[in-house]
């Protein structure tokens, strides 16, 4: 399905809370897969997830009379999504005598994600992966948030909760840990290269 | 701080420069273009911080399966209809006037429903299609007329769902739980019958459970609940796929039944040959037996109404009856069947002795 732009996202929010049925309906369609990715990464509770973004539109629409304009819909729709996904999951730890943990979500990146286009194969690939899952949870969190779905700093801090500089440093750390695997791949290159 | 003494590191965590790298915003992609050919000296930078970059540019999520999403999406509609909705209401019928009154009644409904649905207006660059959904209550039939001139008839607590208009060229898709007899129009070029070599375009595909059904134009039953998908197929040929599973279709003939349990889904596809016109007999509101054995009729109840059958006399299976008897009551079904065979029946539950 093609992105819908916010300018668009912004009117059918605007619709459905006037009482427009087909304009969440529409909304649910653009933004289930990005939401539902978004929660694979999360949490592994397949289960959890399906039922999270579903109890979340479900409620978008018995609330939706007393529901403000938003800027950017995608945004308020992760950072909801994500509340619930935090609420369950830590009810269901509660339930069963589980320890919290204050990072709840657990970030991993798997092969499949990533099209290494005009790279060196598959260890390079292996490289990046082992890289990404060195980083903090919320530096993959934020990573993930920032070249998956595109979001701006500002927006990611919205949907983590977080203030746009502590985001800022995050990528960026998270960036220079990358770009320094990069350079060991390109000296290790150019080793085999010379002999 | 100005580009022209950024490091590595600063075009890395530069926005416009990730919206460059990422090709997602022309004009960050047009800026660093004409800088980079006017700072020449930035270029070592410029592109080790690209390479980083675009190995993440190109990182994509799956997509959620399209089955499920399509659940959801149904699961939802569902919870913003209003409470009420005359569809929804189940309805005692008791003669023929008040019969015709709710069917005249739903089919408002239905129109007002597909209008109401056709009015609304907003620019939506992404697909919203407009739903159409109609329901029966337990023990009501209903037909409906589907936008390409195909007819359906809804067995009692059944529903199914389309979207509310269909484009001449596009595939055509519906989706039931419940009971539902298709007699599909077929709208691909005469010469073409064979449902496994047509495009989408002319096919028509049920979503039932965990079974995607997919014919050119034929007749079929579809009974799809609890997690078990049952297809009879009466004329033409089906294309029969799992939502999940191995992608290699099977393809079913006229007189062909096949039963798949989404709890066992490693199962093989499985058919076997019955009477068609048995499994559609519902539509009619009576079964027609000629000379039937008692062992197809057996048959024939337990796949229908979920019943095991157990016989006292083995050798009344090889009986044969001739006849006709409403089937609308499953009940007043088994009575005319143990009258007819001088038999007591007992039911519990699911469970039938016929002694």
């Amino acid at each position: 399905m093609p992105p819908i732009t916010e300018e668009a996202a912004a009117q059918l929010w605007d619709a459905f809370r006037g009482g427009e049925a087909r304009a969440l309906a529409a909304l649910f369609e653009a933004y289930y897969d990005p939401l539902y990715a978004y929660g694979r990464k999360l949490s592994g509770d397949e289960e959890l997830v399906k039922d999270c973004i579903q109890n979340l539109f479900q409620q978008l629409w018995r609330r939706r009379a007393g529901l403000r304009a938003v800027l950017v819909v995608k945004a308020y729709l992760f950072k909801a999504f994500r509340h619930h996904l935090a609420d369950e999951t830590e009810r269901l730890r509660r339930q069963h005598a589980l320890p919290t943990d204050a990072d709840m979500f657990e970030v991993t990146y798997s092969h499949e994600e990533f099209l290494i286009a005009e790279q060196h194969d598959a260890e390079q690939r292996a490289r990046l992966l082992g890289a990404l899952n060195q980083l903090s949870k919320r530096q993959r969190e934020a990573l993930y948030l920032k070249f998956f779905d595109g979001f701006s700093y500002e927006r990611i801090a919205e949907v983590m909760v977080l203030n746009t500089q502590s985001v800022r440093n995050l990528v960026f750390n998270a960036l220079k840990a990358l770009r320094q695997v990069l350079l060991t791949a390109l000296a290790l290159l150019c080793l085999l290269d010379a002999g | 701080m100005p580009h022209a003494t950024y490091t590595t590191n600063d075009f890395l965590a530069d926005e416009s420069f990730q919206a460059f790298v990422a090709a997602s915003d022309p004009a960050a992609v047009a800026f660093w273009q004409s800088w980079i050919a006017q700072h020449p000296a930035q270029a070592a930078a410029f592109h080790e911080a690209a390479a980083v970059l675009r190995l993440l540019a190109t990182s994509r999520a799956a997509p959620a399966p399209a089955s499920l999403k399509q659940a959801e999406i149904a699961k939802l509609w569902h919870a913003m209809e209003p409470v009420g909705a005359p569809a929804a209401r189940p309805l005692l019928r008791s003669h023929r006037a008040a019969r015709s009154r709710w069917w005249a009644a739903t089919a408002l409904a239905a129109v007002v429903i597909l209008v109401v649905a056709g009015l609304g207006f907003w620019p939506r660059p992404a697909a919203a299609p407009a739903w159409a959904r109609y329901a029966t209550a337990a023990g009501q039939h209903r037909q409906v007329v589907l936008p390409d001139g195909s007819r359906v008839v809804l067995n009692g607590s059944s529903e199914l769902r389309l979207a509310a208009t269909w484009q001449p060229g596009q595939a055509r898709e519906v989706w039931l739980t419940g009971e539902a007899y298709f007699d599909v129009q077929h709208t691909a070029p005469a010469a073409l019958m064979a449902v496994a070599r047509a495009p989408a375009r002319v096919k028509f595909t049920v979503h039932a459970g965990a079974l995607d059904v997919a014919v050119l134009g034929t007749r079929f039953d579809v009974l799809s609940r609890a997690g078990t998908t049952k297809v009879v197929l009466n004329s033409g040929q089906i294309e029969l796929r799992r939502t999940a599973g191995p992608p290699e279709p099977l393809l079913m003939q006229p007189g062909d039944l096949v039963e798949f349990d989404a709890t066992a889904p490693r199962g093989a596809l499985a058919k076997r040959a019955v009477q068609p016109a048995f499994y559609s007999a519902w539509t009619s509101g009576h079964l027609d037996f000629n000379d039937t054995p008692v062992a197809e009729i057996i048959a024939l109840l337990e796949d229908t109404y979920g019943l095991q059958i157990t016989l006292g006399n083995p050798a009344l299976r090889r009986q044969k009856l001739t006849g006709s008897v409403p089937n609308r009551d499953v009940d007043v079904l088994l009575d005319a069947l143990g009258k007819s065979l001088d038999v007591k029946v007992h039911r519990v539950g699911n469970r039938v002795k016929l002694d």
